[in-house]
């Protein structure tokens, strides 16, 4: 269900329950779902001027890898992140929201999800610790690059964002992420 | 040396040397002609100097005008510690006793109708006086418009001495395919290399434990390869390449054949290499040292000369029959006579800022009578019908017509409804500038479209060999400009063009346009911090005037590439200005390395003192790159981004801070380290570290 604001050319996808489900599958053994609802608006084209953003809300009842700290730290934000630019890769897929997500099939999403997605770069700056359970994210795209094959390199999608976390007790972190997505389908 | 009447008792000696840096410091420069002053002392009042000429030559003069000059230099002392830089304005008196003096005496007096002079040689014999010599306040800007010159420069190739082959001593690995006959070449030059056909088997083999090798040997010219993938290709690599620390202090050698001209008749086959070359030069300026670019001949046969290039350090060389060259921008000289367009002209781009100048320039000043303006709006771009109202009421006929040139079938569709033109300009270009390491494969087509493919189609479609054939390229691509690499790319493509029309026995100039001041267009975009740079790299920004008389000057020149630009000539011997324009800076004083300048300004300072020091060196090097006066203009604890510090500047700013360190700072440094303050501290952190 989409709902198009007609005035602003914004298109807001709320949570896609099921997709949500799907994407977060590979978390769920370990007992870290953490990602609870993203809304996705759609304002232009967003390599060209316009904005690709997902607003999101997280709850980790308990750290999956270490006893409890008190706050919320990299190795959450990581997660966090990934569970959020999954989310939008899947849904720009399955809406068609971008290139070249749009020429993909969620199949092929789903085939490269885990394997095919690598984060290569990975910048985090934690301003005031976070300490609830709950809290809100906020992830936007601010590149897609195609990179052609030749004999140096194989094909490669590389996925910019920028990304935020923060709560109402005045928590506050952010961050510039990259991931590449190898082995892109054949167009 | 001792004269009949030597300085004045109590009179201070003061240094030459400081005083021609004092007044250059104000915008007075003098060249080593005008450095006439041996000597000079003052007692506050009065001025006495010894003035001589160097060496041989400018006999036949009664008094010879630099050695008057450095007398009338003399009358600059007194008010060197005022307000006002002044000049020599009026001169009243002037009387020469003794001609040919190759060296004189000089006491100049301050009295009611200004200063009054006495020349005399080493007798004391009188050999010139001035009643009265008047100074006028001049102000910076009037001194820096004068300074700034309007210049057509043409890039020549410079023979560089070729170091034998034990200068070269590193590690070589040749990566990817080898389309050019390098492997062969090395081989023949007993150079022993590993092979790596892709960046995978490279990283495999690092991770195996291979060692690094120091210089890594790529091939760029691949004749089945368009310019967009050969562009892209390397994008990638230089984007790999510095993110890679392992390879951080491994050389990357790229190398085309037939993608610059070192002569005017040479053809230009490989224009997808043209890319490569623009993009890395800016590659170059953004990472110095990092990038050498090689233009081969013959690759096969060039073996031992590629791995002399690696030897000389220098950052982009030619091969041409085993012999080494630099690209060097230099002055052309005066064009002998003008050249006046007529007929049908075609102009990409023909409404957008500079298309409209031109326009207009080409009604009135030339004799074109028939306009055919292309743009993608057409006549739906903003002030489209008033531009053709204006120019037919100078009397021309213009059609405004939507076309996008880089549309090959509708380019062709719209020179088969004109009169077959008696020139094309292709002014058509946009700039989408990001750092080389940010740049995405769609920035570099956003600019290469509009630009290249559109110059391409014209190529093609354009093939009359009297059709003049005009590019609007940019120096952007000869310099490097950092954060343009696909403008550069694009541009330097544009320059080749012109090479390969005229090998074709068809007419093209490519014009490597400098900055202009107010177009409106494509420069608009820059902020104070950007146009700080540019001037600081030797260049100002163009008039519309001073590019349209360059534009006439340069069609009256038969060559393929010429760049129309305004250079600062006050800054051209400064740090900053890229070594493609060095040779333009008149005689350049050897620079002051700033290499270290932290490290050993800490070492003597004792350890409480140190934390201070580091934090005004920061802030110094910040005010400098954000084009501030002072470090009090930047404060310790306000984020560098908040300060206005844009992708480049940080780049800047951290090649700076690793010149002053001695460190390898990350390009990430003011981000991990976002105030002067926290940056401050990180540095002395690291030296101490260093220095246990």
């Amino acid at each position: 269900m989409t709902e198009l604001l007609e005035h602003t050319g914004q298109r807001v996808y709320p949570t896609d329950q099921e997709l949500l489900h799907r994407v977060l599958t590979p978390y769920r053994a370990k007992r870290c779902e953490y990602l609870t609802s993203i809304e996705i608006t759609l304002s232009g084209d967003p390599l060209d001027g316009g904005r690709l953003v997902g607003a999101c809300t997280f709850e980790i009842p308990e750290s999956c890898y270490i006893d409890d700290t008190g706050h919320f730290n990299s190795v959450e934000f990581n997660i966090c992140f990934n569970q959020m630019a999954y989310y939008l890769m899947a849904k720009a897929v399955k809406e068609s929201m971008i290139e070249p997500f749009s020429r993909w099939t969620l199949e092929e999403f789903w085939h490269r999800q885990l394997g095919d997605v690598f984060i290569t770069d990975f910048k985090s700056a934690f301003r005031a610790s976070m300490r609830g359970r709950f809290f809100h994210g906020e992830i936007e795209v601010a590149d897609i690059a195609e990179w052609d094959g030749n004999d140096l390199r194989d094909p490669l999608v590389i996925l910019r964002t920028k990304c935020r976390y923060w709560d109402e007790h005045g928590g506050d972190s952010h961050g510039e992420v990259a991931a590449a997505i190898t082995n892109p389908p054949a167009i | 040396m001792t004269t009949a009447a030597g300085p004045p008792q109590g009179a201070a000696e003061i240094d030459t040397e400081g005083l021609y840096g004092r007044l250059a410091e104000r915008g007075l420069r003098y060249g080593p002609a005008f450095r006439g002053l041996r000597s000079v002392w003052t007692d506050g009042t009065e001025v006495h100097a010894d003035a001589g000429l160097d060496g041989a030559g400018g006999d036949g003069y009664l008094l010879h005008p630099a050695l008057f000059d450095a007398a009338l230099q003399t009358a600059l002392v007194p008010g060197l510690d005022g307000g006002d830089t002044m000049l020599p304005f009026a001169l009243r008196g002037v009387r020469v006793h003794k001609a040919g003096a190759r060296a004189v005496r000089v006491r100049t007096v301050q009295g009611e109708g200004g200063a009054a002079l006495t020349l005399t040689d080493a007798d004391g014999d009188p050999v010139a006086s001035v009643d009265g010599l008047v100074l006028r306040p001049v102000t910076a800007d009037q001194l820096d418009a004068a300074a700034q010159s309007t210049r057509l420069l043409r890039l020549t190739w410079q023979a560089v001495p070729m170091p034998g082959p034990s200068a070269e001593r590193r590690s070589w690995a040749f990566l990817g395919t080898d389309h050019l006959g390098v492997t062969g070449g090395l081989k023949a030059a007993r150079r022993p290399f590993d092979a790596y056909p892709s960046l995978r088997a490279l990283d495999a083999a690092l991770r195996d434990g291979r060692p690094m090798p120091e210089v890594v040997v790529v091939s760029c010219t691949d004749e089945d390869a368009p310019v967009r993938s050969a562009a892209q290709r390397a994008l990638g690599l230089v984007q790999e390449w510095l993110a890679d620390d392992r390879l951080s202090g491994a050389r990357l050698l790229l190398v085309t054949s037939g993608a610059v001209a070192t002569r005017p008749e040479e053809d230009l086959a490989d224009l997808p290499g043209a890319a490569v070359w623009g993009l890395l030069r800016a590659a170059q300026s953004e990472h110095p040292g990092r990038f050498v670019l090689v233009d081969a001949d013959d690759a096969e046969s060039s073996g031992r000369a590629l791995v002399a290039a690696a030897a000389t350090g220098e950052p982009q060389l030619a091969i041409r029959q085993g012999a080494l060259s630099r690209p060097r921008l230099v002055r052309c000289p005066p064009a002998p006579k003008r050249t006046s367009l007529s007929g049908t002209v075609l102009l990409t781009g023909g409404t957008g800022a500079l298309g409209r100048v031109f326009a207009h320039h080409l009604v009135t000043r030339h004799d074109v009578r028939h306009l055919v303006l292309l743009s993608r709006r057409g006549p739906a771009a903003p002030g489209a019908a008033e531009l053709v109202a204006e120019l037919e009421g100078l009397g021309a006929r213009a059609e405004v017509i939507a076309c996008d040139a880089a549309d090959r079938a509708a380019l062709e569709r719209v020179l088969a409804g004109i009169p077959a033109p008696s020139a094309v300009i292709h002014s058509a270009g946009v700039v989408a500038d990001a750092t080389v390491g940010a740049l995405s494969p769609r920035g570099l087509d956003r600019v290469l479209k509009p630009k290249v493919d559109a110059a391409l189609n014209l190529h093609e479609l354009i093939g009359d060999p009297d059709c003049a054939f005009v590019l609007f390229s940019s120096v952007a691509g000869l310099i490097g400009n950092s954060g343009q690499a696909n403008y550069a790319a694009a541009n330097v493509v544009l320059d080749a063009l012109a090479h390969r029309r005229r090998a074709l026995g068809l007419h093209g100039v490519s014009l490597a346009w400098g900055l202009w001041a107010d177009d409106g267009g494509m420069g608009s975009g820059l902020s104070a911090a950007d146009l700080n740079r540019v001037r600081r790299s030797g260049l100002a920004p163009l008039a519309h005037e001073q590019g349209l008389a360059l534009f006439d000057a340069a069609l009256a020149r038969d060559e393929a590439v010429l760049a129309p630009v305004r250079l600062n000539e006050a800054a051209l011997s400064g740090d900053d200005v890229p070594a493609v324009l060095a040779d333009l800076a008149p005689a350049r004083a050897e620079r002051q390395t700033a290499t270290d300048a932290l490290r050993r300004r800490l070492a003597d300072l004792p350890e409480a003192e140190r934390d201070l020091a580091a934090l005004e060196f920061v802030r110094a090097e910040a005010a400098t790159v954000l084009g501030h006066d002072g470090l009090e203009d930047v404060d310790p604890d306000r984020e560098f981004g908040a300060a206005g510090l844009d992708s480049l500047g940080n780049l800047e700013l951290s090649r700076r801070l690793s010149a002053a360190t001695g460190l390898r700072l990350p390009a990430t440094l003011t981000f991990d380290h976002p105030t002067p303050a926290g940056l401050a501290t990180h540095l002395r952190r690291l030296l101490q570290e260093g220095a246990q």
